[in-house]
């Protein structure tokens, strides 16, 4: 399989995730199929409904607040200082003297998803001062809101879907290209898009790509639970991706970055081996999947984006793919139609999201990283819990890691409003 | 279908119209690129999960009936450039930028590269947004963004003038269809302009103001030159980002004197600020302000710069106060500068 666009070498990788802070916690959580699911736990919304949720520990998001600039603090939201600490690590782990690398050189591209603010918080002061029963009246929450700060000073920069890009572009001095995305789940595979493009024509000496998200949002939670999408309370706590006992997923909330450099550039730095990123495909589903989750959208998304890649070659013993797998049935079996249909026999296939769950914006990068890790090991983890799979012709790895020389590692995203996406990783060697 | 979304359908059907294409003989290879701005809730469905201390799940679970459950779908950001895909039954790339005020603009500037890369033949790009909504609304007066003033009524908006207090929000979309030279020739179509470069450029200054100098504005601007392969002298008008706020119309003028200052060129430009007809459509300006740059140079009509009575001494180029001018154009640029200091601009060529 072969791409006629642009690709990249993967030298740093940053991750706030619910199993903590850098790439090694979610790795190990794979490798050793330990889920990152906890109870659905929070400060200001009181659920018994929802089975369970992926959240960022709170080390990781005290040490993530620490990571912004005092002053830029009370610009940003949770998700926005995930995103910095993130980008923070990857930046380290490059190894760039960025002392060498010119401001303006530094593109920065950035997913977020839209569900985090502006939130209820944004104007609960105003909304509970002036609780009058079922009716709002909008005349006094405005005033209240305006007058008697009732509101978030800064809920409009808050609820921007580029406050991730600014903060971090501020706090890591990038002054090169910039984009911001938010198209559901595979925001982050936008923003990698545009960065490989970015090296590619030569805008930028380096690309950082930095995704990042939270479903803490009460309206989409009851929205996403009212549409029979999310495990429910008292079905336990484990997504059960591609299994015919899938009953729904979790959700969950993170941040990863990817630092990205043209191969020529790393290789003249002294970077020797490492994972090469190709361009990917994104592509729309004529109809999204909470519309209609029966009709042929999904795989249609699919079958494009990987028509994006050059197609599945016939015979690809090297080949191995990560899957959506979101455990909601109806979804796993539409994607495993079109894994069936569009893989040759004998593929590997795996899904980290028994673990991790669903992850606005972030979740595609992570499977990103996580094959480079699948690559650099020669280990394919499994579909953790998978007993009774949907489609059993398929290859799903189950148990032990598949263990192996990988060369190629496909990394397949679906997302609930219908946008599908497709990236490539290989190895550089 | 939200406001936003309603919008954009209609500017682009109206933009197929006008290329005289219907949906059903797209290209197979077509795509999209969108901008929009901030989601939206309605306060009335906060209102359903407020309890006595606060946000209660409990609450809005119990009232879920009266939950919409489209709710967060309808008003998603992506959810106007799911939609086109859906109605005009295109597989194609998707891409839905967030980028505040540059929204429409990153939208334009990446479908024309898509174009360039050979990844599409046309796509269908621009923006559409509204902020009339209480939430945001009152999030942008909380910032001191728009202008309160009462006095110049109708002619609140000011950019470059020295009574400019702050922007005036609007609504609405904008839809640009780009096509591949040989595809547009080849079905004989008519060809307003060349969209013939991007640059974009961060400001890594402050979230909330423009670096003062307009450094990334400046950044974006050159690169946008340098992407089209034009010299800074072949530019005769800028369409500028103009918001009438006190802070980025001379942080613009600054940008723009420096791009350029080779042989003082910028004294020759016609800088203009359709923001003082239209108002600030926010994540959508761009795409209105496009379509005027690319009519300006097929037209050679540089509309003008209104209520700009008294001019600011720090704002010291020609905004083509009062009325429009006549003036043969070779290139032009469309600034858009968004809050978070990301900064988009668009180089449009006259098509011989």
């Amino acid at each position: 399989m072969t791409s006629s666009l642009s690709s990249a070498l993967l030298t740093g990788v940053g991750a706030v995730l619910p199993s903590g802070l850098g790439l090694d916690a979610a790795w190990n959580c794979w490798q050793s199929g330990r889920s990152t699911l906890g109870a659905f736990v929070s400060d200001w919304i009181d659920s018994y409904l929802i089975a369970g949720y992926g959240a960022v520990p709170q080390e990781a998001r005290q040490a993530s607040r620490d990571a912004v600039p005092y002053k830029l603090r009370r610009y940003g939201t949770e998700p926005s200082y995930w995103a910095v600490h993130a980008a923070e690590q990857a930046m380290a782990a490059s190894g760039i003297d960025w002392a060498g690398v010119p401001e303006t050189r530094r593109g920065l591209f950035t997913g977020q998803g839209d569900y985090t603010s502006p939130n209820i918080m944004s104007l609960q002061r105003a909304l509970t001062a002036i609780d009058q029963g079922d009716e709002i009246d909008l005349s006094s929450l405005t005033a209240e809101a305006l007058y008697r700060r009732g509101a978030d000073p800064f809920m409009s920069i808050k609820g921007l879907a580029n406050n991730a890009l600014a903060l971090i572009s501020l706090t890591h001095r990038f002054r090169g290209p910039g984009a911001a995305f938010v198209q559901n789940e595979s925001a982050g595979i936008g923003a990698l898009q545009q960065a490989l493009f970015a090296l590619h024509a030569g805008q930028c000496d380096v690309a950082l790509v930095v995704a990042c998200g939270s479903y803490m949002e009460p309206f989409t939670l009851a929205e996403l639970w009212r549409r029979g999408l999310l495990l429910e309370h008292g079905a336990g706590r484990r997504v059960a991706s591609f299994d015919r006992e899938a009953a729904g997923t979790i959700l969950a909330e993170g941040a990863v970055a990817l630092l990205l450099e043209r191969p020529a550039s790393a290789e003249a730095r002294g970077v020797r081996s490492g994972a090469v990123v190709h361009a990917p495909g994104g592509f729309a589903a004529p109809r999204n999947c909470l519309e209609s989750l029966a009709d042929g959208g999904f795989e249609e998304g699919y079958r494009q984006a990987l028509d994006r890649l050059g197609g599945i070659p016939g015979n690809a013993p090297e080949l191995v793919v990560l899957a959506d797998g979101r455990g909601v049935p109806v979804l796993d079996a539409l994607e495993c139609r079109q894994l069936a249909a569009a893989l040759p026999d004998g593929v590997p296939i795996s899904s980290p999201r028994p673990l991790f769950g669903t992850i606005p914006a972030a979740g595609a990068l992570l499977d990103v990283a996580l094959a480079a890790r699948v690559l650099a090991t020669g280990s394919l983890p499994s579909v953790a819990g998978l007993s009774a799979p949907l489609a059993p012709r398929l290859d799903w790895v189950v148990g032990e890691p598949r263990l192996a020389n990988f060369e190629q590692v496909l990394c397949l995203q679906q997302g609930f409003s219908g946008f599908h996406s497709a990236v490539l990783v290989s190895d550089q060697a | 279908m939200e406001k936003r979304t309603r919008f954009g359908l209609a500017a682009a059907l109206e933009a197929l119209a006008d290329a005289g294409l219907v949906p059903a003989e797209l290209p197979l290879r077509s795509g999209i690129a969108m901008g929009s701005g901030v989601p939206e809730r309605d306060p009335a469905d906060m209102h359903l999960a407020l309890g006595p201390n606060g946000p209660d799940w409990r609450l809005l679970h119990q009232r879920a009936a009266e939950l919409n459950p489209n709710s967060g779908l309808l008003n998603s950001n992506d959810h106007l450039s799911m939609s086109l895909a859906q109605v005009l039954g295109i597989n194609g790339p998707n891409l839905n930028f967030s980028t505040a005020c540059a929204g429409a603009t990153h939208a334009i500037g990446h479908g024309m590269r898509m174009i360039r890369r050979g990844e599409c033949d046309l796509m269908i790009v621009g923006g559409a947004d509204s902020v009339l909504n209480l939430p945001t609304m009152i999030g942008l007066h909380l910032l001191g963004a728009p202008s309160t003033a009462e006095r110049f009524g109708d002619r609140l908006c000011r950019p470059f003038d020295r009574d400019r207090s702050g922007f005036v929000a609007a609504e609405g979309a904008g839809v640009l269809i780009l096509e591949r030279e040989a595809h547009a020739q080849r079905r004989g179509a008519q060809i307003y302009a060349e969209i013939a470069g991007f640059g974009s450029g961060m400001d890594a200054y402050r979230i909330s103001a423009p670096h003062p100098e307009g450094l990334g504005a400046r950044l974006a601007m050159q690169r946008a030159l340098r992407d089209a392969r034009l010299d800074p002298a072949d530019v005769g008008h800028i369409n500028a980002h103009g918001t009438s706020t006190p802070l980025n119309d001379p942080a613009e003028t600054l940008a723009i004197s420096t791009t350029f200052a080779n042989g003082d060129h910028y004294r020759r430009l016609s800088v203009t600020a359709n923001k003082s007809m239209l108002g600030h459509l926010i994540a959508a300006a761009g795409a209105p302000e496009c379509i005027a740059t690319v009519l300006s140079v097929a037209d050679g009509i540089v509309p003008p710069t209104l209520n700009l009575e008294n001019p600011d001494p720090s704002c010291y180029l020609d905004y083509v106060p009062g009325s429009a001018r006549r003036q043969a154009l070779r290139a032009a640029l469309s600034n858009s500068f968004g809050f978070g200091g990301l900064n988009a601009v668009i180089a449009v060529k006259a098509y011989d």
